[in-house]
């Protein structure tokens, strides 16, 4: 994937304009492999341009397939079934038709710090929705104001989010650090040192009760199912049948004779008799 | 005196016990040896009329239905006659097929047994890809070769097996030099078709 990805880069780079939005759409059916070095590659030449792509089939790697696209700044199309290509397929260039906005940017209240996710804000398409979760220093007074600024077609565009009632919600505090770890994750895609990010992924994981890559749940079982005391039970269990294939019960005969024990026996018995005779023989003289 | 009337009886008695159990463990390999020799004109008989139920004796409840032959070419190696049904009626006097599996010359498993101490002994010294043909009543010779075995333990019930597969199984008692009849194991060897 990655000369036919560097050299479709290099040929947008020769013809970048401020004016025009450059898009990409990479399509494959192929597997893909080496993630880290496809993702700084992305992240290093595709300058203003975005990367849609598009997976077909079972064979495409979910994960890097969305991850570029998020690193380029598009979007991931996955087509399980060759009947759905025409529509995802419309679907996506329809999107790629109608840009809605660009250079999106939010501005916070100048006295309140914000951690806010994703830092990057993505270009909107038609029919997209914009989710943003952030942590804020401090409550926000009345009047205060949450400001998105983009560019629409040839005219700048602003919204202003009055912040003076929140409404209290109990998940929300695991969706923000559920942000910041898959931005933290990414950061080790970029190449920043597994060490570093691995101990605040944790650190935040631990705290928010979450599944990371290094972190998991453990269930235990509040009832004893079985005291330890006590053994297992063992039981045959028969063989899932494949396909097709009939298996019958085919009852064993019995094979075999005991005509060496009978002739050992034989043996036994007649070498006593004669010897019981010898030793008689010999009393009686 | 009657010390020795006693012992006398006591020999004779052990005398002619041993005298009964080593007729009886000869008749079961006589049996088995000579029976092959009568078995083996009824088979021919079958090859000349092409079709099975000739019995080898007036008074047999059992005939021929197949060659079996352990050797590479035609008329050497062990040459055994197998017999229609696998009790031990038929195993008595030759290796018996499986009612359940199919007619030799058919498509499809065919299982042939035999007592582990007559006509199968030493069948455990089969060698991987040694050739086994089997003549049905046309007179044409289906051949395959050895592949492995299995173990099974009866207690377990019935082995379930796939009988649509064109190959052979040999059925005998295992372990081969127990000495005690009725054990509960299993000596299954798998050939498959050329």
């Amino acid at each position: 994937m990655a000369p036919v990805l560097s050299d479709a880069l290099r040929q947008l780079r020769a013809s970048e304009s401020e004016t025009h939005i450059q898009q990409v759409v990479f399509v494959t059916d192929g597997s893909v492999g080496n993630e880290s070095g496809l993702l700084s590659l992305i992240e290093n030449n595709l300058g203003r341009a975005r990367l849609f792509t598009v997976g077909i089939g079972s064979a495409p790697n979910s994960f890097f397939m969305r991850k570029a696209a998020q690193f380029g700044r598009g979007s991931f199309s996955y087509i399980g079934d060759i009947s759905d290509v025409e529509n995802t397929m419309s679907a996506l260039f329809e999107r790629l038709e109608s840009p809605v906005m660009t250079g999106l940017s939010l501005q916070w209240p100048a006295n309140i710090e914000t951690e806010s996710w994703p830092q990057r804000l993505q270009d909107l398409y038609r029919d997209e929705p914009m989710l943003i979760t952030a942590k804020l220093s401090s409550k926000p007074k009345a009047q205060q104001k949450v400001t998105l600024t983009g560019r629409g077609a040839n005219k700048s565009w602003s919204r202003s989010l009055s912040l003076n009632q929140p409404l209290p919600s109990k998940g929300l505090g695991s969706l923000w650090a559920r942000d910041k770890i898959a931005s933290l994750m990414d950061r080790k895609h970029r190449g920043e040192a597994e060490s570093v990010v691995r101990a605040e992924v944790l650190d935040l994981a631990l705290k928010h009760s979450l599944l990371s890559a290094y972190t998991s749940f453990v269930a235990v079982e509040e009832k004893v199912s079985r005291p330890s005391e006590k053994n297992l039970k063992s039981k045959a269990l028969p063989n899932l049948v494949a396909k097709g294939q009939k298996l019958v019960p085919v009852n064993l005969p019995k094979t075999a004779t005991g005509g060496l024990l009978s002739l050992m026996l034989g043996s036994a018995l007649l070498s006593l008799a004669l010897l019981l005779r010898k030793l008689s023989k010999q009393r009686s003289v | 005196m009657r010390l020795s009337s006693m012992g006398l009886l006591l020999s004779f008695t052990l005398f002619a016990a041993g005298i009964w159990q080593l007729a009886s463990g000869l008749v079961i390999y006589t049996k088995a040896e000579l029976a092959q020799i009568w078995i083996e004109d009824a088979w021919e008989l079958s090859l000349q009329s092409g079709k099975l139920g000739h019995k080898p004796w007036f008074w047999a409840d059992t005939w021929p239905v197949a060659k079996l032959d352990f050797g590479a070419s035609p008329d050497a190696g062990k040459i055994f006659y197998v017999l229609a049904g696998s009790a031990g009626n038929s195993l008595a006097f030759g290796p018996g097929h499986l009612a359940a599996s199919v007619l030799p010359g058919e498509r499809g498993s065919l299982m042939i047994a035999a007592h582990r101490d007559t006509h199968f002994r030493g069948l455990d010294q089969l060698e991987l890809g040694q050739p086994i043909r089997v003549q049905s009543v046309s007179g044409q010779w289906a051949r395959y070769r050895y592949r492995d075995h299995q173990i099974w333990d009866s207690r377990q019930g019935p082995p379930l097996l796939d009988l649509e597969v064109d190959q052979l199984l040999l059925v005998t008692c295992y372990p081969f030099d127990e000495l005690v009849a009725g054990g509960p194991l299993r000596w299954i060897g798998r050939a498959v078709k050329e």
